[in-house]
């Protein structure tokens, strides 16, 4: 619980300053900052191929991951609290289910329904997410593009990044409602 | 023979408050072939008790002692594979509400196939005729389609079915049914109840009937016991409890029993609240809201003692005999005198 504590409380600017700064250049482990193409021999580019991309990109992934690893560890952790006190897990147990069979069979799909919804709602939060990460590490991305289009006050590039995003939130979305009826035979269409 | 014989079973939770004594001291029989009601109002132990002879009470939370013997085996302390295996093939459950006693996710078919693939060792088209097969035992109607449905396209009185189909898919010895109608419609109910009849004479298993419902262990149970605070206070056949009630607490739920053909009064109610189970009171358990309560009853517990009826009958007050059949008699010429007013 302490890794939820601190994930949900650190802000991602501070996560990855502290691990740019340990991990990059105290312990020359990674790179501080910077990013590398993933296509071999790409033109101009200092650096390429996917091995150095992912390389440029482990301490990205690893702040932009923590928070929502502690938001989703909370959340998981609630919903399989409350199944297990349902009346079909005690169903369940009655006719016999080893407790393995119990959490994967009734436990986890039927804990997963609120955890899939909030995963819908969650991408806007990456969006946002995603400025302060590459900001920090220096990497060309959509939120590091929204930055440098407000400092040089350009209106149609900060437009087109929103309505993009927007389009994404709501595909996304609609995947996700997609995906409850999958996991919920009570909201599938007859 | 006794299918299941339950000896001075204790069941106390831990809680931050100190310990819950939710069952104390309980001890019964269940006959092969025959119905035990159990009955008693909420919180009085009658739900735990059984919980906890399935083994299905936390561990963790709570300390279990006594004895509880399926046909002969001790049940408590056995290794937690052989609970299972007992758990759905020797003793089948059934709980209060069908709405959410059923894995909203699965189809009715694959809850009732995982009750025979858990315990046997047969293909999963042999665990689907199973399935069908006992879905027509309990009169679901279009069982070979039916299979297919979730939950939520059944009502509460066929998911009730469904829930003792699943009981039942194995072949069980005693059937412990959780107050099994509480939660339908008195149509439904009376259904329910000839279906768990007609089972029970074919399957030939020994029924455990919870209820806090006087009129169901009229109809269907052979012997009865009434809790209360965690304890058997009374128990007996069921034709005796009926004629010749030997305890306080049971002439009240006899009296607070809605009659059709009283003249329309309010019911009768036993005054105050069950007792609490984390400060039980001290001796007898219903003293706090006995009518007829003495010293002695707020001193000491009263032994299970036998009635003058038979060594069957037997009771805990401290009320002696006399005044026992004085007062029942004076209650039961109250009740007829109001239902023929």
């Amino acid at each position: 619980m302490t890794f939820v504590l601190v994930g949900i409380s650190a802000h991602p600017v501070w996560i990855g300053l502290i691990l740019s700064y340990v991990v990059g250049f105290r312990l020359h482990l990674t790179p501080i900052a910077g990013y590398c193409n993933f296509f071999p021999g790409t033109v101009g580019a200092q650096c390429s191929g996917p091995v150095n991309w992912a390389y440029h990109l482990i301490l990205p992934w690893i702040t932009f991951m923590i928070l929502f690893a502690a938001l989703y560890v909370r959340l998981v952790r609630a919903n399989v609290m409350e199944t297990m006190s349902e009346d079909y897990v005690r169903t369940a147990r009655a006719k016999g289910a080893s407790q393995s069979r119990v959490m994967v069979q009734h436990v986890l799909r039927n804990s997963m329904l609120p955890v899939v919804t909030i995963l819908g709602m969650d991408l806007g939060l990456a969006l946002g997410g995603a400025i302060f990460t590459e900001s920090i590490f220096n990497l060309p991305g959509l939120g590091h593009e929204v930055i440098n289009a407000y400092n040089f006050n350009d209106l149609p590039m900060i437009t087109g990044i929103v309505v993009f995003s927007t389009i994404c939130v709501i595909v996304f979305n609609f995947v996700v409602d997609v995906t409850y009826g999958f996991l919920d035979p009570r909201i599938r269409p007859t | 023979m006794q299918a299941l014989e339950v000896t001075d079973l204790t069941t106390r939770f831990r809680t931050d408050d100190g310990a819950v004594k939710a069952v104390s001291g309980v001890s019964f029989s269940v006959d092969e072939g025959r119905t035990l009601g159990v009955v008693g109002e909420s919180g009085s132990g009658k739900s735990v008790t059984f919980l906890t002879v399935m083994g299905l009470v936390d561990p963790r939370q709570s300390e279990v002692t006594g004895s509880v013997k399926l046909h002969g085996e001790e049940m408590l302390g056995a290794s937690q594979s052989r609970m299972r295996e007992i758990r759905g093939v020797k003793i089948g459950m059934i709980f209060q509400d069908p709405m959410t006693s059923l894995n909203p996710v699965k189809t009715i078919g694959w809850q009732l196939e995982e009750a025979v693939l858990i315990h046997q060792d047969v293909s999963k088209k042999e665990a689907r005729r199973r399935a069908v097969e006992v879905l027509k035992q309990v009169e679901i109607p279009n069982a070979d389609r039916r299979v297919e449905d979730y939950p939520h396209q059944f009502s509460g009185g066929m998911r009730q079915r469904v829930m003792i189909a699943m009981a039942l898919i194995n072949n069980p010895e005693i059937l412990i049914a959780d107050e099994p109608t509480t939660a339908l419609d008195v149509t439904t109910q009376a259904q329910i109840l000839r279906l768990m009849e007609r089972l029970q004479e074919e399957f030939r298993m020994a029924i455990v009937m919870i209820t806090h419902d006087l009129g169901v262990v009229a109809e269907l149970a052979d012997d009865v016991i009434v809790m209360y605070g965690g304890r058997v206070v009374e128990q007996s056949k069921v034709s005796d409890l009926f004629a010749k009630p030997e305890m306080p607490y049971t002439w009240g739920l006899l009296g607070s029993l809605p009659r059709l053909n009283s003249s329309g009064g309010r019911l009768e109610q036993i005054p105050g609240q069950p007792p609490s189970l984390l400060h039980p009171p001290v001796g007898c358990p219903f003293n706090p809201r006995c009518e007829f309560v003495m010293n002695v009853c707020r001193e000491q517990l009263p032994e299970l003692e036998t009635a003058p009826i038979g060594e069957d009958h037997r009771y805990r007050c401290h009320l002696d005999d006399e005044s026992r059949a004085r007062i029942w008699s004076a209650k039961q010429a109250a009740m007829m005198a109001e239902d023929a007013a």
